[in-house]
């Protein structure tokens, strides 16, 4: 799912099911990112036929976590169902903290209440300007440091050509590739996919005006 | 009881059991004689302890306590005996206030669970639902245990200085009650496991100075409240004993308001043994549908609705003639 301000696009199933079905008998990672994945629609569908394949090991969710406290319990059942690994990747940062009253301490409950279970990981990807050493010390006072992972912005997106870093990819797998809203393979190459996202959801834009 | 119970609307149902099927049964054991309802309550007083002193709790006259060992020996051995006499049992894990003392708590409900007793609440300030031991908080160690109908936290009012008043709270007391932040925590935590998490509270005119909750609007609007915190399980209950008249709250008028409220639509009336329950359908400012359900007694049951289990002692009511009792006879005997 593609979502701007103003616009937003999502995957059809079909498309998505191509592009499970495409990967053959190899057993894979699913990485379902946006825009916000807890507000698409067909989540529960991709993740359930993902699953269904039998060659799904890991269920990976970027989110902003605003909507993660209602979507948690069918993510733990479906996760204390077919025993999938999930990893929930929230992305913290200042204008999220911001705009979220009490978001860390939402985020610390849930945290707490899943900390038990084996292979469901809520985690914090926090993206820091030079001068927000201060969300740091917040996390460290909701007791989430463990689970936070701190970066500075990159110079992407709608921060591209600021003074901060290019795009620095961690991953823990070697064999990976990304894919556009229309299903579009990016191989690993994160910009050209936003650069081309943007294109599409402009187009969409015009044609609806 | 006489309560007026909201429930999600999707959990329309009555109780752990179906109350229309309930049933008496004849039951001889110790000094009682007589017949229990089936299936029947077992209290069970894990520690008479409490971080307060409300003057409405109906367990504040025990007092004395036995070991652990011996509470679990005994009640291993009282829960035997009924089970082996045919009596269905439901488990209300009571105190006191039952988290004081976690490892009995955490013993009990593991005993009870491996006995195959069937859980029916528990009752408790959740002050040390979050505590952990062996590992894991409280809270999951009732999940463990089957215990996810209906975990039923006090609450008599949603402001913290008055709640503590209401139950009395001393000054001094090294235990402090649930703050909102907590009982959110709590919530989230039952939320994501599907655990029931309901609040208990006692309509009260005024207790020392201190007005609680005693009109519908009150009623709801505390509905609402823990509705914000992610607990959508509200229970209201007419005082149980004699206290002065500003205390105690009618219930009865205040469901008859529920019968003529145009936001409680009625759906039917579910005939009990010893008391009625109407069901109406409640649909809030947002839009949330909740079950409301108002039980009113209809007789004075002269048969035992629940058994309770206390210090090694299980007796009919709270009160009544002994079932059992570990000072006269070895809990380890074979029977």
């Amino acid at each position: 799912m593609y979502s701007g301000t103003d616009n937003r696009l999502d995957m059809t199933f079909d498309t998505f099911k191509k592009i499970v079905d495409d990967t053959g008998s190899e057993i894979f990672e699913l990485q379902l990112e946006g825009g916000e994945p807890l507000i698409f629609p067909k989540l529960y569908l991709f993740i359930e036929y993902a699953i269904a394949t039998g060659r799904c090991a890991k269920v990976i969710v970027l989110t902003n976590g605003i909507e993660l406290e209602k979507n948690l319990r069918r993510l733990v059942l479906i996760h204390q169902w077919y025993g999938i690994e999930f990893r929930i990747k929230v992305s913290v940062n200042y204008h999220l903290l911001k705009v979220h009253d009490n978001h860390l301490k939402t985020l610390a409950d849930l945290v707490f209440a899943t900390e038990l279970l084996p292979n469901f990981n809520i985690e914090l990807n926090t993206r820091k300007r030079h001068n927000d050493q201060w969300i740091d010390d917040e996390i460290e006072s909701f007791g989430l440091s463990a689970v936070n992972h701190s970066f500075e912005l990159q110079s992407y997106g709608r921060m591209t050509g600021s003074n901060y870093d290019g795009v620095k990819i961690v991953q823990n797998i070697d064999s990976w590739e990304i894919y556009a809203v229309d299903g579009k393979c990016f191989g690993t190459d994160l910009v050209a996919r936003s650069e081309y996202e943007k294109k599409l959801a402009e187009e969409a834009k015009n044609e609806h005006d | 009881m006489n309560t007026i119970k909201f429930a999600p609307y999707n959990e329309f149902v009555t109780e752990q059991h179906q109350v229309e099927r309930g049933y008496l049964k004849r039951l001889e054991m110790g000094d009682f004689k007589g017949k229990v309802y089936q299936p029947c309550n077992l209290d069970v007083l894990v520690i008479n302890a409490c971080q307060n002193r409300c003057f409405f709790c109906i367990k504040k006259n025990y007092f004395g306590d036995v070991t652990t060992n011996t509470f679990l020996e005994s009640l291993e051995t009282a829960v035997t005996r009924l089970i082996e006499k045919g009596i269905t049992l439901e488990a209300t894990i009571t105190g006191g206030e039952p988290t004081l003392r976690v490892p009995r708590l955490v013993k009990t409900i593991q005993l009870l669970h491996r006995l195959g007793v069937k859980e029916r609440t528990v009752s408790t300030t959740g002050v040390g639902l979050l505590d952990e031991y062996e590992g894991r908080p409280v809270i999951q160690h009732l999940i463990d245990n089957g215990y996810t109908h209906n975990v039923s936290i006090s609450v008599m009012h949603p402001d913290y200085a008055v709640n503590n008043v209401l139950m009395g709270h001393p000054h001094d007391s090294s235990v402090d009650n649930l703050t909102r932040d907590q009982l959110h925590r709590i919530a989230r935590y039952c939320n994501t496991y599907g655990v029931e998490l309901r609040t208990s509270t006692n309509l009260i005119g005024s207790y020392r100075g201190v007005p609680g909750i005693s009109s519908l609007d009150q009623i709801i609007d505390f509905v609402s409240q823990q509705k914000q915190i992610g607990i959508y399980s509200c229970l209201f209950r007419e005082l149980v004993g004699k206290f002065p008249g500003n205390w105690m709250v009618p219930i009865k008028p205040l469901q008859d308001e529920i019968a003529k409220d145009k936001r409680f639509e009625f759906v039917k009336t579910i005939e009990g043994m010893f008391y009625d329950i109407k069901l109406y359908i409640y649909t809030d400012a947002d839009g949330k549908q909740y079950a409301v359900k108002c039980y009113q007694d209809t007789i004075v049951p002269v048969t035992y609705s629940r058994l309770s289990f206390v210090n090694g002692i299980l007796r009919a009511g709270f009160d009544g003639p002994e079932l059992y009792n570990h000072t006269k006879e070895s809990p380890n005997e074979c029977y």
